[in-house]
């Protein structure tokens, strides 16, 4: 007797629970388990990407002198080293489907080793020293960068790309035995101006897994994550002014980049 | 006679008399009592050295080779209730100098210090550290013997505490004990470092070695020494092997002889070092060669701080340089481990090398012509007439990007 009035009772409270939680889908949040909810309400707002960045980095330093001298080459070869940097871009002006436009800055770090010597550079044997020199550079840039993400937006393809356009400047100095290296009371440290443009392509990463992507929009206010693959020209030779030691480079890099 | 006086001076004279009478008693009976003196605890901010005090990491309060050659005093001002007329005695000993037995006999491990009269409080106490280092126990004399500097050039490593007493005619203890714990006497340096080799660079040189592991460090010390060479075309110099000094040899036309280095063109010069070439246990500046053909530098003796051209404080360092050197010029080389307190090993083997130029790249940068260089603040003006003078895109996307945003809002 008892079970049946019970029976009676929970039955349309359970139903009715059931049916006030199936009809919830557009209240969307997060919890323990993840994010849940209507993937459009969830989005938050998206005003500025972060990349992390790193490439190969050689500059281009003997080209200030012609091809009458390399004494870039001579002391660092022509390996490439690893340049490590970070951007920020403020997406300014958003074209929701199409894009986004805005400024950004970036900066950069690269630390080459020297091989020096122990004669000058007219001996055709030198010995190399036992002690070496150090070239470190701080490349900078303030850009336009316009991203087209319309592609990733409308069609399966998850690709956007890019292009940046703007000023670049950078910071250099030479160490030796423990401090700024100096030849003919001329310090080794100095700065350098110039242009830099970039061109890549990004590989919308939330496309490989939606509900991971939710939840970091969710919890980490990550609208969107790529990885790109990007060109740029960095020509940091003063805009043509002779007194300038060139540091860009014109190289690849690679990283990963979100949208927040 | 008495009776003719005036009343009141008779009764002031009375007074005084009684007051002359109760304070004499006073101190009879103070006397009689047997009052013990009474040390208080060692204030440490009262110690103070003839030589400079050490940081308290480095064991402020003991006594190193240096203190010890030094002759240096160190002076506890000691605070005594009631003190009295018994002998003041300071026992210095790795054991409880508080105990007849350490101090008297044939088992006795403590020694006498300091003995004298304090009957005054605050006093000052000094403890010579040679008196520290010498340990002449009651054996050697009851009444202490004083340390000499004999006693300084002993490998001697000794954690030991101060005791403060009055001691009575009989030899017994007659106050309080206070025990000063904070001291000890270590004349050892640490083990020395082996050179693995010397390598040359502009205007210094580049010395390795072999780490010591000495459980006690607080760095390394490089020395210099000028010595003769002979120029050889391209790759620099060749030593003379243990070859006789000789003036005429030396580049710069320095002096040669007992002292061949320039000191002044040592920057470091004497401050770092606690020794002095006077101080030194081996024959240095005599006819011995280092194998470089210099004579101070002696490999197993303590160096000259004269010479002293480089130093590195890093435990696990095993590369130093000795700077400020001059190119072309031959130096011996050899280095010392210091401790705590500034005890230095030995000298090491003794290496030889010539600083030499060395060509970098913003030496060959600038030599080839190039123009970059001067300082982060020598800014370059921008040619008007360039070419590749694109910075008005920059700006000109930023002005469009703003005014699309308005638009857009």
């Amino acid at each position: 007797m008892k079970k049946t009035a019970l029976k009676q009772t929970c039955t349309p409270l359970l139903a009715a629970s059931a049916a006030f939680f199936y009809a919830l889908p557009g209240l969307a949040g997060v919890d323990q388990f993840g994010a849940y909810g209507d993937d459009k309400l969830a989005e938050s707002p998206q005003n500025m990407a972060v990349e992390l960045r790193v490439g190969q980095y050689l500059p281009d330093v003997d080209e200030e002198f012609g091809g009458s001298a390399q004494p870039f080459k001579d002391h660092f070869g022509g390996k490439n080293r690893w340049l490590f940097g970070l951007e920020l871009d403020w997406q300014l002006l958003r074209l929701p489907g199409i894009g986004s436009l805005g400024p950004a800055f970036g900066i950069g770090y690269t630390n080459l080793k020297s091989k020096d010597y122990y004669d000058p550079v007219t001996d055709p044997d030198r010995e190399a020293a036992a002690e070496s020199s150090t070239l470190k550079i701080l490349p900078m840039y303030g850009v336009a960068v316009v991203r087209i993400d319309a592609l990733a937006a409308h069609t399966p393809v998850p690709l956007a790309f890019y292009g940046k356009a703007g000023i670049g400047y950078g910071l250099w100095w030479a160490r030796y035995a423990e401090s700024l290296d100096v030849a003919n009371d001329v310090k080794a440290n100095d700065t350098s101006w110039g242009t830099n443009w970039a061109l890549g392509v990004s590989l919308l990463l939330d496309a490989f897994d939606h509900r991971a992507a939710n939840n970091m929009d969710a919890s980490n206010g990550i609208n969107n994550s790529y990885f790109f693959l990007e060109w740029y020209n960095s020509d940091l030779s003063g805009f043509g002014h002779s007194s300038t030691m060139q540091i860009g480079d014109s190289t690849w890099t690679t990283g990963i980049a979100f949208e927040l | 006679m008495t009776s003719l006086l005036p009343s009141s001076l008779r009764h002031l004279s009375l007074g005084l008399l009684l007051t002359v009478a109760l304070c004499l008693s006073g101190e009879t009976a103070r006397a009689q009592s047997g009052l013990k003196p009474t040390i208080q605890r060692i204030d440490t901010t009262q110690i103070t050295r003839e030589q400079p005090l050490r940081e308290a990491n480095k064991l402020p309060y003991w006594v190193s080779r240096a203190d010890c050659l030094a002759d240096d005093v160190i002076t506890f001002r000691i605070q005594v209730t009631t003190p009295n007329t018994d002998n003041f005695e300071v026992w210095a000993g790795p054991n409880d100098c508080s105990q007849t037995v350490q101090r008297q006999g044939d088992q006795a491990s403590c020694w006498l210090v300091y003995s004298s009269g304090l009957t005054r409080s605050p006093a000052d106490v000094p403890i010579h550290a040679r008196d520290l280092a010498a340990q002449n126990t009651p054996v050697d004399g009851a009444t202490g013997v004083a340390g000499t500097e004999s006693d300084c050039n002993t490998q001697k490593h000794l954690t030991i505490g101060l005791y403060f007493m009055y001691i009575n005619d009989s030899g017994q203890i007659s106050s309080n004990v206070i025990q000063f714990s904070g001291t000890g006497v270590d004349l050892e340096g640490p083990p020395t470092p082996e050179i693995t080799d010397v390598l040359p660079s502009d205007t210094r040189l580049i010395v390795n070695w072999n780490t010591t592991n000495a459980t006690e460090f607080a760095g390394y010390r490089i020395y210099c020494e000028k010595v003769a060479s002979t120029a050889t075309s391209g790759s620099g110099l060749t030593l003379l092997d243990g070859a006789v000094v000789d003036a005429a040899a030396l580049p710069d036309g320095s002096s040669t002889g007992a002292n061949p280095l320039d000191a002044a063109a040592l920057p470091i010069g004497d401050g770092g070092s606690s020794l002095d070439a006077s101080n030194q246990t081996g024959d240095a500046g005599g006819s011995t060669s280092n194998g470089c053909g210099g004579t101070q530098l002696i490999e197993g003796q303590l160096p000259s701080s004269k010479l002293l051209c480089g130093e590195e404080s890093a435990y696990t360092a095993t590369t130093g340089y000795a700077k400020k050197l001059k190119n072309g010029q031959a130096y011996a080389i050899g280095i010392t481990a210091v401790d705590n307190l500034g005890n230095e090993s030995v000298l090491s083997n003794v290496e030889c090398n010539s600083p030499r130029e060395v060509y970098t790249f913003f030496e060959d940068y600038r030599q080839a012509g190039g123009g970059g260089g001067g300082g982060f603040c020598a800014l370059a003006r921008p040619n008007p007439r360039s070419p590749h003078d694109w910075s008005w895109l920059g700006l000109l996307a930023l002005g469009a990007c703003l005014k699309l945003r308005r638009i857009n809002n």
